[in-house]
């Protein structure tokens, strides 16, 4: 299962690296301008985020911790992969549609304020169960 | 991805994922909340099963599914259960018959 995530990992760094200078050559035989590159990479970078968070909540917790601690461990996991999922498909589409000037600060405030939400979740969900691990009669 | 549109055409099978969401659930909690025999249900659970949308675990005797949506088979459980698919209308509206005057 491990090596299975790591060869699509690896097929998916080596297809944005692909894209990348292919599109470079296409830059350099005149065939696209180098905003279309720059354009063109980070959208490609955005989908490869939205297609990986949407395989984050198919990690199921193992058998080993508790029935309330698999809820949460779920709740959590859903949540941050429709967070990234979105972002991922916002950060594609702030590169491929809005104004350069824009998109920079515009695409790192959506998976920024994505992320910032994900860490608050799931500080306060280890907070609950560490809470109700020390205090079990709660 | 067929096997997933098969196994979320069926409201018994979406309101399994709906449950699911809550928590894990084991099989018996689950067919609790159904009005149809154990085999049924257990036949419910296989197809989810193996469209890969639940897991399930045993311990001992006892047999727990987790929910194993990705956020696409999310979107797609939402779709389904908006737009009622697999489900008859709650009220059939007979149909109008109009009488000729003779």
């Amino acid at each position: 299962m491990k090596s299975r995530q790591l060869i699509y990992g690896a097929l998916g760094g080596a297809a944005i690296l692909g894209a990348a200078l292919a599109l470079k050559w296409a830059q350099h035989h005149n065939l696209v301008s180098a905003e279309f590159v720059q354009r063109g990479v980070l959208v490609i970078i955005g989908l490869y985020l939205a297609v990986y968070a949407n395989f984050i909540p198919k990690k199921v917790p193992g058998l080993k911790i508790s029935p309330a601690r698999a809820a949460k461990v779920q709740a959590a996991s859903r949540l941050n992969g429709w967070l990234f999922c979105l972002a991922g498909l916002g950060y594609a589409a702030i590169w491929a549609f809005a104004p350069l000037g824009v998109a920079g600060t515009a695409s790192v405030a959506v998976v920024g304020g994505a992320m910032a939400v994900v860490l608050t979740n799931l500080g306060i969900c280890v907070f609950a169960i560490d809470r109700k691990s020390a205090n079990p009669a709660q | 991805m067929n096997s997933v549109f098969k196994a979320l055409a069926d409201p018994t099978r979406r309101r399994v994922l709906e449950l699911l969401k809550v928590r894990p659930m084991t099989a018996g909690e689950l067919s609790d909340q159904f009005p149809v025999s154990k085999p049924t249900m257990s036949a419910h659970f296989t197809v989810l099963r193996e469209a890969d949308l639940v897991e399930m675990t045993r311990a001992g005797k006892t047999i727990t599914y987790h929910l194993k949506l990705s956020v696409l088979e999310d979107a797609l459980l939402g779709f389904a259960a908006a737009f009622r698919v697999g489900t008859q209308p709650e009220e059939a509206v007979p149909p109008i018959s109009i009488q000729e005057k003779g």
